[in-house]
């Protein structure tokens, strides 16, 4: 009901720059998008990431770096774009890929899937999606079905970590305890920001 | 959080207290859909009930629930009973299961603690939350934790999934076809009530 006032903004009035991503044919905008149209903003003011979210998603890739087989797998952030399918283009904030499947990199979007996913906090807009959970449904669940593994989003306003993998129950965990991302690799998202002194 | 920028200045005075469906450490929370109503100035009961799925969905596990407990020990209460924490915590919630023996029945709002608390979907408007469910639906299951409820269980039923928590323990999500515990003898599947009563959604 909430959504009624926000359904009348025109599809078609929207920037394309304010697409965040577009899943099973839907662009999803930036959260924030209608606040930039209502005010006649630059997109720059809402396209960045958090304070919080850009140093987890920098300390997760200086953290993995130093702890995956650098030989068998490759790390890749700044929201990776992965081609799922025409209409079908995601963003990950941290992917690692099997470097055999990678083959040689084109210049373009990855049209391999990761094997793992690692999302930080949701930028997207989730109102025509359904709210903040369908979103994570669905999009973990397109990951899957292009071959991803293991799904983890790591929620900084609630300190938790959900992680999902195909037809399993989704667990939620407080980022204080330990995640194993991948055999041989365990991190604890609340250590590594002790560690390096950040309040939040 | 920038989307709500331009919301903000509704000033909350100006809200009815109608419109409040619960406080949460201290804050009221209003229906989804209030500001339509304060801004169209139509009646708080055009955005007070509940959906039809919703309804159905309360109405089924209440019933479940009523059916399959142990009548001695359990007592389920629905329709939105208000839960009175403290000052600062008055909750809603769609089933709650109390001992029997531990509350008095009054006029007013329970003010002992549920053992279990069932959830169907969010109501409230959740601009105080950044946009997100989820982030409402953790402080509130842990303020029910906080004051001693031992299960919680939301019913979503945007992604037909059952969400578990229990106090000190990872949270579970799982399909609402799969059986999910409630409490001792009685295990409820969500799937299962609505085709039993051929009901499509």
């Amino acid at each position: 009901m909430v959504s009624l006032a926000e359904e009348t903004y025109q599809t078609e009035a929207v920037p394309e720059s304010l697409i965040y991503e577009t899943l099973n044919g839907r662009p999803l905008y930036y959260r924030g998008y209608q606040h930039v149209l209502a005010n006649q903003l630059n997109p720059e003011t809402i396209v960045g990431s958090s304070d919080l979210q850009s140093i987890i998603i920098t300390i997760l890739v200086g953290t993995l770096w130093n702890r995956i087989d650098r030989k068998t797998y490759q790390l890749a952030t700044n929201e990776s774009g992965l081609h799922i399918a025409i209409g079908d283009n995601l963003s990950a904030d941290v992917a690692i890929f099997d470097k055999a499947r990678l083959g040689k990199l084109k210049g373009k979007y990855f049209d391999v899937p990761p094997k793992i996913v690692i999302e930080v906090d949701i930028k997207i807009d989730p109102t025509g999606m359904g709210g903040d959970m369908a979103y994570i449904a669905e999009k973990s669940q397109e990951l899957f079905n292009f071959g991803v593994e293991r799904v983890f989003w790591i929620l900084s306003s609630i300190q938790k970590i959900i992680i999902l993998q195909p037809d399993q129950d989704w667990i939620t965990t407080d980022w204080r305890n330990d995640v194993t991302i991948m055999d041989g690799c365990i991190l604890n998202i609340k250590q590594l920001l002790d560690e390096e002194e950040i309040a939040y | 959080m920038t989307a709500t920028q331009q919301n903000e200045p509704a000033t909350k005075q100006a809200i009815p207290s109608a419109l409040v469906y619960e406080v949460l450490n201290g804050r009221p929370l209003y229906y989804r859909g209030y500001r339509e109503v304060i801004e169209r100035k139509l009646n708080p009961e055009y955005v007070m009930g509940s959906s039809s799925l919703q309804a159905l969905l309360v109405s089924l596990i209440y019933g479940f629930v009523a059916v399959n407990r142990d009548k001695r020990k359990y007592l389920p209460v629905t329709n939105e009973a208000g839960v009175h924490l403290d000052l600062n915590n008055n909750l809603s919630c769609d089933v709650a299961i109390f001992e029997k023996g531990t509350f008095d029945i009054t006029t007013k709002y329970f003010d002992v603690t549920p053992k279990i608390v069932i959830e169907v979907d969010v109501k409230i408007d959740l601009t105080d939350f950044d946009g997100e469910e989820f982030n409402y639906v953790a402080e509130k299951t842990q303020k029910l934790f906080d004051f001693g409820v031992e299960r919680v269980l939301w019913v979503l039923s945007k992604s037909r999934r059952v969400l578990l928590a229990a106090p000190g323990q990872d949270w579970i999500f799982t399909y609402w076809r799969n059986d999910i515990p409630v409490m001792d003898g009685c295990v409820l599947n969500v799937k299962q009530l609505l085709d039993e009563e051929e009901i499509a959604y």
